[in-house]
């Protein structure tokens, strides 16, 4: 009962936060915006969940059982990699509850409880039901132990990305851990370096040996958790119900050991571990070799821009959640060209590859670029009390981005060149061009977001947060329409053989676009003074 | 530049600020001469933090004028707010530096060049007992390490005027002594302190001044002495602060406590 009680006071919460959120233009359009994202994934999925449904029931008509693990693994898959794009709420939050008599237990509960409205868990419930609904229509008498399977798979599912996600957390939260799974990453990029010409020059062996694999896999698959599910409901279907209980009892043990992995990272929380990198006297303790590494990325002079844009790289480098949305793009150009730079295929997106590489470069900068005042917390007012104009900031955190960007582009530009060989000279000077008017507009956007529609960002965190949502959907909008306008100017004259005709175009289009962010930079003063308050309401009391 | 010793530090006239139809300061004139330690006082939700932050810039004024060292002060006064410290309500600390970092990166905010915020940093953080973990981020500083190294922070331009909003709270006594010595080695060296804080023994024994403020409006104002004249001894008892305070904005509330039902 008391635990009821407290689910049901954590639930009035939300509902008067949400409630209040309504009283600002930005909560209100924030709602919104998560309203439309919501309905976009959804609409998604649940076209995803009508083929899983199809496919599930050809699969039972045509008793093709030993398949039914292709349809569970992208259910799992899109159940654990979602959470990772779309930013769940996470812990965030539940913490403060911890001041209150609440038990380890009633802890945990909230958890769960408050993690079964968030979108990975409603999409990938769609899936299952798809599955189950494809199942049932065919053969109605596996209604209840299908029921009962596929929903022991997807609580599974639900425990296992709440652990990956508290896991993942804690990992970015400290300095140690994230230079491990930066490096890890960096081997992964290497690993799917090499994959791709290995697989290559194997192409005829992967061929011929793909049933082989094919069987191999479904083999290998079987203890794993799809495998396990779809072997209890074969065996379900096959009228042998004893059978059946013993893989149900192998999803019910690995949703066991996910929900103890889980308890452990929570029960750290719950005992008031703090996720802070200086955490902890073992940082404290090693000998000290300077006071502070504040001048190894000294500039020449000490201006305020210089102290700005120094203070950005502390806090990237202390910022897991940060480098880890700057990786992210080079993996994807990295994943496109494994997948697509292969033989012909090099030919046709040739001229693809560097403008493509160049917009996904901008993809990993979003949350910087379009909340750069996000991260300052109650710091936020400093800038406020300081002889320091907010035009300043802003120039020094735009000179930062610009800087980070840059770099994000060369090692993008010389994945390619290294994938694809070196890019057509024209090519390679649209693109250019395009960044010349992409970049200070992309600031310049940023900055008026950040002015606007900022709001408070943990930086130790992956979880989304109030404010993120109206924000990262302009974001998203202005950055595809600076694409457009970029395809716009360049495809027209690719088709007709004349790309060349689009650097004076793209070039006019830099000098606006540079224009544009140089004036407003200087107009942004007035206004960032104006909305202070607002400012300071949304980032300083948010954190 | 320097003010004239007879333009006052502080001067707002008509000072009002309003919430929708809330009115958290209404019509508040004061004025705080140069060198004078001013202690501004209230009972919580008075609009003590609320004047500092239209004071400061932090907050805009819905209505009247503020001059500080003798010039009209708002947001964008970027030469006056050279000269001022502030220690604000919820502090105003960049939480993923170090307390070294931290300082640094506001000396130069406020123009210092490199050399000098570094030295004054050094001083600073000995001053303060911060120098002690260097690695460590201001988020895990305590409250009351996290409030030195506002103060730090505050004084480390070297201003002419601070503005300290409940700069005592969460202070341990042996920083609290060490406190009020540098401010009282500020005050000697002429500049001028705005403060706030509930504990009024440290305002009594600090400050030469006081205004106190209730509800918005400003209900007294002047020294300390001429403050205790309004009020009447009982049986040659010594006329405190707290007693004028109590006095003033809440002498009935005080003896009167009301019972709670769950508790008695």
């Amino acid at each position: 009962m008391a635990f009821l009680r407290q689910v049901a006071a954590v639930a009035q919460v939300r509902r008067s936060m949400l409630i209040h959120s309504f009283r600002t233009r930005q909560g209100r359009f924030d709602f919104g915006a998560r309203i439309l994202t919501g309905t976009f994934f959804f609409v998604l999925w649940l076209l995803a969940s009508f083929g899983e449904g199809f496919f599930a029931a050809q699969l039972a008509r045509s008793g093709k059982w030993q398949l039914l693990p292709l349809l569970l693994w992208p259910v799992m898959a899109v159940w654990q990699l979602m959470p990772v794009f779309l930013s769940p709420k996470g812990s965030q939050g539940f913490s403060i509850f911890l001041r209150f008599p609440v038990s380890f237990s009633s802890y945990f509960g909230l958890h769960l409880v408050f993690g079964f409205f968030e979108l990975s868990t409603l999409l990938g419930g769609c899936m299952l039901t798809g599955i189950w609904t494809g199942l049932v229509v065919v053969r109605p008498g596996l209604a209840l132990p299908a029921a009962v399977v596929l929903a022991l798979f997807g609580f599974m599912n639900f425990v296992l990305s709440r652990a990956i996600f508290a896991w993942l957390e804690r990992w970015l939260a400290q300095r140690r851990t994230r230079e491990v799974l930066g490096t890890l990453t960096l081997f992964c990029f290497l690993a799917v370096q090499f994959l791709n010409p290995v697989l290559r020059n194997s192409s005829s062996w992967i061929q011929s040996a793909a049933p082989r694999m094919e069987r191999w896999f479904l083999l290998l698959q079987k203890p794993l958790p799809p495998g396990l599910a779809a072997s209890a409901v074969q065996l379900a279907a096959q009228g042998k119900w004893t059978a059946a209980i013993a893989p149900a009892v192998g999803v019910a043990a690995f949703l066991l050991v996910f929900a103890l992995l889980l308890a452990l990272r929570l029960r750290g929380e719950y005992r008031g571990e703090t996720t802070a990198e200086s955490a902890g006297g073992r940082a404290a303790l090693r000998p000290r070799r300077t006071p502070t590494r504040f001048s190894t990325v000294s500039m020449r002079n000490s201006t305020p821009l210089a102290a700005i844009f120094e203070k950005e790289w502390l806090y990237l480098r202390r910022s897991g959640v940060l480098l880890y949305s700057l990786a992210a793009p080079p993996f994807l150009v990295l994943f496109f060209l494994s997948s697509h730079a292969t033989g012909a295929q090099v030919a046709t997106y040739r001229g693809f590859a560097l403008p493509m590489g160049a917009a996904y470069a901008f993809l990993g900068l979003t949350r910087m670029i379009y909340n750069s005042l996000g991260g300052e917390g109650a710091g936020l007012r400093l800038y406020f009390l300081s002889p320091t104009p907010m035009r300043t900031v802003l120039l020094g955190k735009n000179l930062f981005q610009a800087a980070l960007f840059l770099a994000e582009m060369a090692l993008i530009a010389a994945m390619i060149c290294f994938r694809m060989g070196r890019p057509d000279p024209v090519v390679a000077a649209v693109t250019f061009c395009w960044l010349l008017f992409a970049l200070p507009l992309q600031l310049a956007m940023g900055n008026i977001l950040s002015v606007t529609m900022g709001y408070g960002m943990n930086l130790t965190r992956l979880s989304s947060e109030r404010g993120a949502g109206g924000n990262g959907l302009l974001g998203i909008l202005i950055q595809l329409v600076i694409v457009g306008l970029g395809a716009l100017a360049y495809l027209p004259f690719l088709f007709r053989g004349d790309p060349a005709y689009a650097v004076p175009i793209l070039l006019g289009l830099a000098c606006m676009s540079t224009w544009f962010w140089w004036s407003g930079l200087r107009r942004l003063d007035r206004v960032a003074l104006s909305r202070r308050e607002q400012l300071i309401e949304s980032v300083a009391r948010a954190a | 530049m320097l003010a004239p010793m007879d333009t006052p530090a502080i001067a707002c006239r008509n000072l009002t600020r309003r919430f929708g139809d809330f009115i958290a300061v209404d019509d508040v004139s004061l004025a705080v001469t140069p060198g004078q330690f001013f202690g501004f006082l209230g009972p919580n939700g008075a609009g003590k933090s609320t004047t500092i932050k239209m004071l400061t810039g932090l907050l805009e004024a819905s209505g009247g004028e503020i001059e500080i060292l003798g010039q009209r002060f708002n947001a964008g006064s970027y030469e006056l707010k050279r000269q001022i410290g502030v220690v604000p309500e919820n502090m105003a600390l960049l939480e993923r530096l170090t307390a070294a970092e931290y300082l640094r990166f506001v000396g130069r905010m406020y123009g210092l060049d490199r050399e000098t915020t570094a030295s004054r940093s050094e001083e600073l953080l000995g001053f303060m007992g911060l120098a002690s973990e260097p690695k460590k981020l201001v988020a895990d500083f305590s409250h009351g390490m996290q409030k030195k190294l506002a103060l730090a922070a505050a004084v480390i331009h070297g201003p002419k005027l601070l503005f300290l909003d409940e700069p005592f709270e969460g202070l341990d006594a042996v920083a609290a002594t060490t406190l009020k010595g540098m401010l009282q080695g500020m005050i000697h060296r002429g500049a001028t302190i705005f403060l706030t804080s509930h504990v009024l023994e440290i305002v009594e024994r600090l400050c030469s001044h006081v205004a106190i403020i209730d509800k918005g409006r400003l209900v007294a104002n002047g020294s300390l002495e001429e403050l205790r004249e309004g009020v009447t001894s009982t049986g040659g008892e010594k006329i405190t602060l707290e007693k004028i305070f109590l006095n003033i904005v809440g002498a009935s509330q005080a003896e009167t406590v009301p019972e709670l039902s769950w508790l008695s």
